[in-house]
Protein backbone atom coordinates (compact mmCIF):
# COMPACT_ATOMS: atom_id res chain seq x y z
CA UNK A 1 0.00 0.00 0.00
CA UNK A 2 1.34 3.42 -0.95
CA UNK A 3 1.60 6.27 1.54
CA UNK A 4 -1.24 8.05 -0.28
CA UNK A 5 -3.45 4.97 -0.06
CA UNK A 6 -2.72 4.62 3.67
CA UNK A 7 -3.73 8.25 4.26
CA UNK A 8 -6.98 7.70 2.40
CA UNK A 9 -7.72 4.61 4.48
CA UNK A 10 -7.01 6.43 7.73
CA UNK A 11 -9.14 9.36 6.72
CA UNK A 12 -12.02 7.11 5.75
CA UNK A 13 -11.86 5.28 9.10
CA UNK A 14 -11.95 8.48 11.11
CA UNK A 15 -14.82 9.78 9.01
CA UNK A 16 -16.81 6.60 9.66
CA UNK A 17 -16.15 6.90 13.37
CA UNK A 18 -17.30 10.49 13.49
CA UNK A 19 -20.38 9.73 11.41
CA UNK A 20 -21.38 6.96 13.82
CA UNK A 21 -20.83 9.29 16.71
CA UNK A 22 -23.12 11.95 15.28
CA UNK A 23 -25.79 9.46 14.27
CA UNK A 24 -25.67 7.63 17.59
CA UNK A 25 -26.17 10.77 19.60
CA UNK A 26 -29.02 11.94 17.42
CA UNK A 27 -31.65 10.95 19.97
CA UNK A 28 -29.97 13.15 22.48
CA UNK A 29 -30.44 16.22 20.34
CA UNK A 30 -34.09 16.37 21.40
CA UNK A 31 -32.96 17.27 24.86
CA UNK A 32 -29.40 18.48 24.47
CA UNK A 33 -27.93 21.10 22.27
CA UNK A 34 -24.66 20.60 20.49
CA UNK A 35 -22.14 22.90 18.88
CA UNK A 36 -19.34 22.67 16.39
CA UNK A 37 -19.94 21.37 12.90
CA UNK A 38 -18.40 17.97 12.45
CA UNK A 39 -17.62 17.68 16.13
CA UNK A 40 -19.20 14.73 17.95
CA UNK A 41 -19.02 16.32 21.38
CA UNK A 42 -22.41 17.24 22.89
CA UNK A 43 -22.92 20.21 25.18
CA UNK A 44 -25.41 19.62 27.92
CA UNK A 45 -28.11 22.15 28.66
CA UNK A 46 -29.48 22.70 32.15
CA UNK A 47 -32.39 20.58 33.30
CA UNK A 48 -35.23 22.82 34.46
CA UNK A 49 -37.23 21.79 37.48
CA UNK A 50 -40.87 20.92 36.86
CA UNK A 51 -43.60 23.20 38.16
CA UNK A 52 -47.15 22.55 39.24
CA UNK A 53 -50.35 24.49 38.83
CA UNK A 54 -53.52 24.52 40.87
CA UNK A 55 -56.16 21.85 40.45
CA UNK A 56 -59.69 23.14 40.93
CA UNK A 57 -62.17 21.56 43.27
CA UNK A 58 -64.37 20.79 40.29
CA UNK A 59 -61.78 18.28 39.10
CA UNK A 60 -62.82 15.97 41.90
CA UNK A 61 -65.87 13.96 41.04
CA UNK A 62 -64.82 10.90 43.02
CA UNK A 63 -62.15 9.83 45.46
CA UNK A 64 -63.29 12.32 48.08
CA UNK A 65 -61.93 12.32 51.60
CA UNK A 66 -63.97 11.46 54.68
CA UNK A 67 -62.77 10.95 58.25
CA UNK A 68 -61.07 7.60 58.63
CA UNK A 69 -60.74 7.09 54.90
CA UNK A 70 -58.54 7.78 51.92
CA UNK A 71 -59.02 9.87 48.80
CA UNK A 72 -57.42 10.82 45.52
CA UNK A 73 -54.67 13.36 45.08
CA UNK A 74 -54.41 15.34 41.86
CA UNK A 75 -51.65 17.52 40.53
CA UNK A 76 -50.83 19.22 37.24
CA UNK A 77 -47.17 19.06 36.30
CA UNK A 78 -45.64 21.42 33.76
CA UNK A 79 -42.43 20.53 32.01
CA UNK A 80 -40.38 23.60 30.95
CA UNK A 81 -37.73 21.50 29.26
CA UNK A 82 -37.41 20.96 25.50
CA UNK A 83 -37.53 17.22 26.02
CA UNK A 84 -40.20 14.91 27.47
CA UNK A 85 -39.98 13.84 31.09
CA UNK A 86 -41.54 11.18 33.25
CA UNK A 87 -42.80 11.91 36.75
CA UNK A 88 -41.27 9.27 38.97
CA UNK A 89 -42.28 10.37 42.43
CA UNK A 90 -44.39 12.86 44.30
CA UNK A 91 -43.48 13.38 47.93
CA UNK A 92 -45.22 15.45 50.56
CA UNK A 93 -43.09 18.20 52.01
CA UNK A 94 -45.20 20.42 54.20
CA UNK A 95 -48.36 21.08 56.11
CA UNK A 96 -51.66 20.58 54.35
CA UNK A 97 -53.98 23.57 54.29
CA UNK A 98 -57.68 23.81 53.53
CA UNK A 99 -60.00 26.26 51.85
CA UNK A 100 -63.63 26.36 50.91
CA UNK A 101 -64.98 24.11 53.62
CA UNK A 102 -68.27 24.53 55.42
CA UNK A 103 -66.57 26.15 58.40
CA UNK A 104 -63.36 26.28 60.36
CA UNK A 105 -60.89 23.64 59.21
CA UNK A 106 -57.82 24.30 61.33
CA UNK A 107 -57.26 20.58 61.82
CA UNK A 108 -57.54 19.04 58.39
CA UNK A 109 -56.52 15.55 59.44
CA UNK A 110 -55.19 15.10 55.91
CA UNK A 111 -51.83 13.48 55.30
CA UNK A 112 -49.91 12.57 52.18
CA UNK A 113 -46.67 10.68 52.51
CA UNK A 114 -45.90 10.34 48.83
CA UNK A 115 -46.09 7.92 45.99
CA UNK A 116 -44.10 6.67 43.02
CA UNK A 117 -45.25 6.48 39.44
CA UNK A 118 -44.05 4.02 36.85
CA UNK A 119 -46.68 4.08 34.11
CA UNK A 120 -48.73 6.75 32.36
CA UNK A 121 -46.44 9.33 33.90
CA UNK A 122 -45.14 11.24 30.87
CA UNK A 123 -45.16 14.98 30.32
CA UNK A 124 -44.40 16.23 26.81
CA UNK A 125 -41.63 18.70 26.09
CA UNK A 126 -42.89 22.11 27.10
CA UNK A 127 -46.23 20.61 28.04
CA UNK A 128 -48.22 19.78 31.10
CA UNK A 129 -50.26 16.85 32.34
CA UNK A 130 -52.65 16.24 35.20
CA UNK A 131 -52.15 13.12 37.28
CA UNK A 132 -54.49 11.40 39.68
CA UNK A 133 -52.94 9.45 42.53
CA UNK A 134 -55.74 7.12 43.67
CA UNK A 135 -56.20 6.86 47.40
CA UNK A 136 -52.93 8.65 48.07
CA UNK A 137 -54.24 10.94 50.82
CA UNK A 138 -55.75 9.89 54.10
CA UNK A 139 -57.94 11.74 56.56
CA UNK A 140 -57.86 11.06 60.26
CA UNK A 141 -60.92 11.04 62.46
CA UNK A 142 -59.63 14.25 64.00
CA UNK A 143 -60.66 16.30 60.99
CA UNK A 144 -62.71 19.35 61.94
CA UNK A 145 -66.40 19.39 61.11
CA UNK A 146 -65.83 22.52 59.01
CA UNK A 147 -63.55 20.59 56.66
CA UNK A 148 -66.56 19.16 54.86
CA UNK A 149 -66.29 20.03 51.18
CA UNK A 150 -62.89 21.66 51.60
CA UNK A 151 -60.18 21.68 48.95
CA UNK A 152 -56.82 20.77 50.43
CA UNK A 153 -53.52 22.12 49.20
CA UNK A 154 -50.71 19.60 49.70
CA UNK A 155 -47.14 20.85 49.36
CA UNK A 156 -45.12 18.34 47.37
CA UNK A 157 -41.81 17.75 45.70
CA UNK A 158 -42.13 16.40 42.18
CA UNK A 159 -39.26 14.39 40.76
CA UNK A 160 -38.94 13.82 37.01
CA UNK A 161 -36.46 12.08 34.76
CA UNK A 162 -35.83 12.80 31.11
CA UNK A 163 -37.18 10.50 28.49
CA UNK B 1 2.17 1.30 9.70
CA UNK B 2 -1.03 -0.58 8.84
CA UNK B 3 -1.41 -1.67 12.51
CA UNK B 4 -1.09 1.93 13.62
CA UNK B 5 -3.77 2.98 11.18
CA UNK B 6 -6.05 0.20 12.33
CA UNK B 7 -5.58 1.28 15.95
CA UNK B 8 -6.51 4.86 15.09
CA UNK B 9 -9.65 3.72 13.31
CA UNK B 10 -10.59 1.50 16.26
CA UNK B 11 -10.07 4.39 18.65
CA UNK B 12 -12.29 6.62 16.56
CA UNK B 13 -15.07 4.03 16.55
CA UNK B 14 -14.70 3.47 20.29
CA UNK B 15 -15.01 7.19 20.83
CA UNK B 16 -18.09 7.23 18.67
CA UNK B 17 -19.66 4.48 20.73
CA UNK B 18 -18.98 6.32 23.95
CA UNK B 19 -20.89 9.45 22.93
CA UNK B 20 -24.37 7.96 22.64
CA UNK B 21 -23.99 6.04 25.88
CA UNK B 22 -23.43 9.31 27.69
CA UNK B 23 -26.31 10.92 25.85
CA UNK B 24 -28.73 8.19 26.86
CA UNK B 25 -28.23 8.69 30.58
CA UNK B 26 -31.46 10.07 32.09
CA UNK B 27 -31.49 13.41 33.75
CA UNK B 28 -33.32 13.68 37.01
CA UNK B 29 -34.54 16.84 38.61
CA UNK B 30 -37.19 17.83 41.08
CA UNK B 31 -39.04 20.86 42.19
CA UNK B 32 -41.50 22.03 44.81
CA UNK B 33 -45.14 22.43 44.00
CA UNK B 34 -48.54 21.54 45.29
CA UNK B 35 -51.12 18.85 44.81
CA UNK B 36 -54.75 18.83 45.83
CA UNK B 37 -57.29 16.59 47.48
CA UNK B 38 -60.88 17.29 48.32
CA UNK B 39 -63.17 16.43 51.18
CA UNK B 40 -66.64 15.12 50.66
CA UNK B 41 -69.71 16.47 52.39
CA UNK B 42 -71.99 14.42 54.58
CA UNK B 43 -75.67 14.41 53.74
CA UNK B 44 -78.54 13.62 56.05
CA UNK B 45 -80.81 10.90 54.66
CA UNK B 46 -84.58 11.04 54.73
CA UNK B 47 -86.15 8.16 56.65
CA UNK B 48 -88.95 5.89 55.56
CA UNK B 49 -91.48 4.74 58.16
CA UNK B 50 -92.75 1.18 58.00
CA UNK B 51 -96.15 -0.24 58.84
CA UNK B 52 -96.88 -0.05 62.59
CA UNK B 53 -97.01 -3.30 64.50
CA UNK B 54 -99.37 -3.04 67.48
CA UNK B 55 -99.12 -5.01 70.70
CA UNK B 56 -100.84 -5.06 74.12
CA UNK B 57 -104.20 -3.69 75.12
CA UNK B 58 -105.66 -0.60 76.69
CA UNK B 59 -103.15 1.60 78.43
CA UNK B 60 -100.41 -0.86 77.58
CA UNK B 61 -100.96 -0.73 73.85
CA UNK B 62 -97.72 -0.09 72.00
CA UNK B 63 -96.82 0.40 68.38
CA UNK B 64 -93.50 -0.48 66.82
CA UNK B 65 -92.48 1.19 63.59
CA UNK B 66 -89.40 0.27 61.62
CA UNK B 67 -87.51 3.36 60.47
CA UNK B 68 -85.18 2.81 57.55
CA UNK B 69 -83.10 4.93 55.20
CA UNK B 70 -80.50 4.77 52.47
CA UNK B 71 -76.87 5.19 53.46
CA UNK B 72 -75.22 8.42 52.40
CA UNK B 73 -71.61 8.83 51.25
CA UNK B 74 -69.02 9.04 53.96
CA UNK B 75 -71.37 8.57 56.89
CA UNK B 76 -70.27 6.21 59.62
CA UNK B 77 -73.47 6.51 61.61
CA UNK B 78 -76.78 8.33 61.92
CA UNK B 79 -78.63 10.07 64.66
CA UNK B 80 -82.30 9.10 64.65
CA UNK B 81 -84.62 11.44 66.44
CA UNK B 82 -88.30 10.68 66.74
CA UNK B 83 -91.34 11.75 68.73
CA UNK B 84 -95.09 11.53 68.71
CA UNK B 85 -95.56 15.23 68.62
CA UNK B 86 -93.75 18.03 66.85
CA UNK B 87 -91.19 19.31 67.26
CA UNK B 88 -89.08 16.24 67.84
CA UNK B 89 -87.44 16.94 71.15
CA UNK B 90 -86.43 13.46 72.24
CA UNK B 91 -82.68 12.82 72.50
CA UNK B 92 -81.42 11.19 69.33
CA UNK B 93 -80.28 7.60 69.14
CA UNK B 94 -77.10 6.92 67.18
CA UNK B 95 -77.42 4.04 64.76
CA UNK B 96 -74.54 2.50 62.81
CA UNK B 97 -76.72 0.79 60.23
CA UNK B 98 -79.58 1.99 58.09
CA UNK B 99 -82.63 0.98 60.07
CA UNK B 100 -83.93 0.95 63.60
CA UNK B 101 -87.25 0.16 65.30
CA UNK B 102 -89.04 2.70 67.44
CA UNK B 103 -91.67 1.66 69.96
CA UNK B 104 -94.09 3.99 71.69
CA UNK B 105 -97.33 3.97 73.60
CA UNK B 106 -100.25 3.89 71.22
CA UNK B 107 -103.31 3.65 73.41
CA UNK B 108 -104.59 6.64 71.47
CA UNK B 109 -104.10 7.45 67.77
CA UNK B 110 -100.67 8.99 67.30
CA UNK B 111 -98.60 10.61 64.65
CA UNK B 112 -94.98 9.52 64.52
CA UNK B 113 -92.39 12.11 63.57
CA UNK B 114 -88.84 11.04 62.63
CA UNK B 115 -85.74 12.64 61.19
CA UNK B 116 -82.06 11.83 60.74
CA UNK B 117 -78.66 13.44 60.67
CA UNK B 118 -75.40 11.84 59.49
CA UNK B 119 -72.12 11.70 61.37
CA UNK B 120 -68.57 10.52 60.95
CA UNK B 121 -66.11 11.20 63.78
CA UNK B 122 -66.25 14.96 64.28
CA UNK B 123 -68.32 15.58 61.19
CA UNK B 124 -72.02 16.07 61.72
CA UNK B 125 -74.83 17.28 59.49
CA UNK B 126 -77.94 19.10 60.45
CA UNK B 127 -81.18 17.16 60.60
CA UNK B 128 -82.80 16.29 57.32
CA UNK B 129 -86.43 16.30 56.43
CA UNK B 130 -88.98 15.16 59.01
CA UNK B 131 -91.34 12.42 57.91
CA UNK B 132 -94.60 11.45 59.60
CA UNK B 133 -96.91 8.48 59.85
CA UNK B 134 -100.31 8.16 61.47
CA UNK B 135 -100.58 5.26 63.91
CA UNK B 136 -103.86 3.91 65.19
CA UNK B 137 -103.81 0.59 66.98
Amino acid sequence: MTRKARRRLLGAGLAVGLAVAVAGSGAAYAAWSSSGAGNAAAVAGTAQAPTTSAVSGGAFTSGLLYPGGSGDVKLTVSNPNPYPVRVTSVAGNGAVTASGGTGSCATTGVSFTGTTLSTNNGVAAGGSATFTLPGAATMSTGSDDGCQGALFTIPVTVTVVSG
Amino acid sequence: MARRHAALVAAAIACAAAVPSAAWASWQTGGPGSAAARAGTLTAPTPTLGTPACAGKGANTTATVQVSWTATAGAAGYDLQWDTSPPTTQPPTTVAGTSAPVTFNAKNPQTLYARLRARNAGWLTGYGATVTRSVSC
